[in-house]
């Protein structure tokens, strides 16, 4: 990655044309992944990673939801920052590289894994899979083999863990922002799969006629539409905006990114909307409905499941202050 | 909640807090919260205070300095809107003019209007209302009746306005008319009409909540001079419509700011534990609007100063506010009625005077159209 030489917009644009023309490309593609060096984004060069800020991170993390390559991308970057925790500049490099695959899963306070999406067609690579603990230790395992029934959906009971490598140290490495940096990527990808269905469902409205007219002149589908781009517009602000936050060591970033990441998860259930506007084509499996929809609804329970982030961001218990008029 | 971490605007916001708070004290005016301060609120101290800031060169921030202004970015203006809701001041006493008019002035408005108009509506000597609803006329803004035809050296109008803001209050009007015969939008004309004339009869319209913030206005071939078009004969719709946008942006960051500070002042004031998860969530749910909203509002005032428009973002913003809180008026009314917070009879007239939000600056129901048709091009 070159230096951040551009005034910021002239650099984001950069970054965001060059993601959407490679996911547009080759989907999600370990090698042309690591030619771009968008997977170390975030991470220093001196950590093996490829520098920029977290903010250029959600902003491909949003092109990959665009091009339906969420998934795969978030793993991989989420990756480089695991071992840049480490200090493992080498595996950082190679997974920045492509030359390696990666994969991060959380566990809850009770030690239980939560289940955690990984790319398709898994199955049978070697994948680098960092776990991270409730307490924000890290610890990698090497070697991860997917069982084939969890492609899509990483359940812990059905994973054969076979570490190769040297095996954890049994305190882990602390990474304190994983959750917090995880919530904001995630919260960007939603934002661009639910991006990429409105896309792909105002271009059907516009051509799908019924009663003579386009079924995107109907005022209830307009209205309906506009629901979805009323949420998107204000959960990407919120994204980015949390992102920016943790970019400058605001002291509000960590629960700001975990609002982000609770609108994204309401950003997530407006596919219902971009699914009913396409009627009965939007449910069958040609569709590409649920190639947005699902990702983004797997996405609404990770890294947490979506009661768990919730019941942490609830205002506490206090008193009241005397009153003042009742 | 701070629009900018730079250097220079964190100066200037701390110069801004103090000469507030100084202007504040020398008037009178306490701190307050937002709850039970609205627009209605003190307004002949808020008056006060208005004046005093735009005397001592506060008034128009982002105004060019040749008009009173201090010729600073919109981002500024902003940073002093976040100062002013801190000491729960909501929008400024003249706030069609400074919010709707001024906009439309400076974009539009010829060298002598601007200087002739500009100064005494920054400081409170000439209060402003928009002429622009009619009975028959108000989502469909086109079909407007009220005429102004040219007599020698006046203009001659006709007609009948209603939900007119400070109608009550107002020295000059900004007055949209039909003024020829051509297609609808392009027959009518923004006028400046002073309003202190027998021939326009103003009656004040009681509201749900028992307020009066707005009037109907009767105009009885009432006269403006002839110098009184801004923009073009014919070209009022224009200047009709940058002023509703300037009201979606920094006007209506004023009404943000102001939820915001009422999410701020429900959670330390209420008992949550006893509340239950359903009102934490609602809670939550307010806080990510508004935090949402400031964020949103940032990008928007950010693509103005560099001249870019943001497309329908303010259209969308104003919808989620008023969602947002009329929702979070009705969580603190049955927090308030349940004995979990304070300011029961307050936050039931919060509700209430949410109610008018999702209507006025453009229902929600046209708001949710123009997103339609022109964020997402889907066909009329």
């Amino acid at each position: 990655m070159t230096s951040i030489a551009h005034t910021d917009k002239e650099l984001d644009h950069a970054v965001v044309s060059a993601a959407d023309a490679m996911f547009a490309a080759r989907s999600f593609d370990l090698s042309s992944l690591g030619a771009s060096g968008f997977a170390g984004l975030g991470v220093q060069e001196s950590d093996g990673g490829s520098g920029g800020m977290l903010l250029h991170a959600g902003l491909v993390a949003e092109a990959a939801g665009r091009q339906r390559a969420a998934l795969g991308y978030l793993q991989q970057l989420l990756s480089v920052h695991a071992a840049a925790a480490r200090h493992d500049v080498d595996l950082a490099a190679d997974l920045v590289a492509g030359t390696l695959r990666g994969a991060v899963c959380f566990k809850g306070a009770d030690g239980q894994l939560f289940p955690t999406p990984v790319p398709l067609n898994s199955a049978g690579v070697d994948t680098v899979l960092h776990v991270v603990d409730a307490d924000g230790a890290v610890r990698h395992l090497v070697g991860v083999h997917f069982d084939e029934d969890t492609s899509t959906w990483l359940d812990p009971t059905h994973v054969d863990l076979l570490p190769r490598g040297p095996l954890p140290r049994p305190t882990g490495s602390p990474w304190p922002t994983a959750l917090a940096l995880t919530n904001g990527l995630v919260a960007s990808a939603i934002v661009g799969l639910v991006e990429g269905l409105l896309a792909e469902t105002v271009g059907y409205v516009k051509e799908r006629r019924q009663f003579s007219a386009p079924v995107g002149s109907f005022q209830a589908v307009k209205h309906s539409l506009a629901e979805v781009h009323i949420d998107l517009l204000h959960t990407r602000a919120l994204a980015f905006g949390a992102l920016r936050s943790m970019d400058c060591g605001d002291d509000r970033a960590e629960r700001l990114v975990a609002l982000a990441k609770i609108s994204a998860d309401a950003t997530a259930l407006t596919t219902q909307r971009c699914l009913q506007a396409m009627g009965g084509i939007g449910f069958t499996w040609e569709s590409r409905v649920h190639h947005y929809m699902k990702p983004a609804l797997r996405l609404r329970q990770w890294p947490q499941p979506h009661a768990t982030l919730r019941a942490s961001v609830r205002p506490n218990g206090n008193a009241r202050p005397p009153s003042t008029s009742d | 909640m701070g629009i900018s971490g730079r250097d220079a605007d964190e100066e200037f916001r701390r110069e801004a807090r103090g000469v507030l708070r100084g202007a504040a004290e020398e008037v009178g005016w306490t701190p307050r919260p937002a709850l039970g301060s609205g627009d209605g609120h003190d307004r002949p101290r808020r008056r006060e205070l208005d004046r005093l800031l735009a005397q001592r060169g506060w008034g128009g921030i982002a105004w060019p300095r040749e008009y009173g202004g201090r010729g600073e970015p919109l981002r500024r203006q902003a940073i002093f809107s976040e100062e002013l809701a801190e000491l729960g001041l909501a929008t400024p006493y003249n706030r069609v003019g400074l919010g709707i008019v001024a906009p439309a002035l400076l974009l539009h408005g010829t060298e002598e209007q601007k200087r002739r108009y500009l100064p005494p509506m920054q400081s409170c000597d000439e209060i402003w209302c928009q002429g622009f609803s009619e009975p028959e006329a108000g989502s469909d803004l086109a079909a407007l009746r009220t005429s102004a035809r040219r007599d020698g050296d006046t203009w001659v109008i006709d007609g009948h306005k209603v939900w007119t803001t400070l109608g009550a209050d107002a020295d000059v009007c900004l007055l949209l008319a039909r003024t020829g015969d051509g297609p609808r939008h392009r027959a009518i004309s923004a006028l400046i009409v002073p309003m202190r004339q027998p021939e326009i009869e103003v009656r004040p319209i009681r509201q749900i909540n028992g307020e009066e913030d707005f009037s109907e206005i009767r105009f009885n071939w009432a006269t403006a001079p002839a110098d009184a078009v801004v923009g073009t004969v014919n070209n009022g719709w224009a200047v009709s419509m940058d002023a509703l946008a300037y009201e979606r942006s920094l006007y209506m960051q004023q009404r943000q700011l102001r939820f915001a500070k009422l999410i701020r002042e429900l959670e330390a004031g209420t008992d949550w534990a006893a509340a239950g998860d359903a009102a934490g969530d609602a809670f939550v749910d307010a806080e990510i609007a508004a935090q949402a909203l400031a964020f949103a509002a940032k990008e928007q005032i950010a693509a103005m100063e560099r001249g870019s428009r943001s497309g329908v973002a303010g259209n969308a913003s104003k919808v989620l506010w008023s969602e947002s809180y009329r929702r979070l008026a009705q969580l603190g009314t049955d927090l308030a009625y349940g004995g979990l917070t304070s300011g029961a009879r307050e936050w039931q007239a919060e509700y209430y005077a949410s109610l008018a939000t999702s209507i006025y600056a453009g229902t929600n129901e046209i708001q949710r159209n123009l997103i339609a048709e022109r964020g997402l091009g889907l066909p009329r």
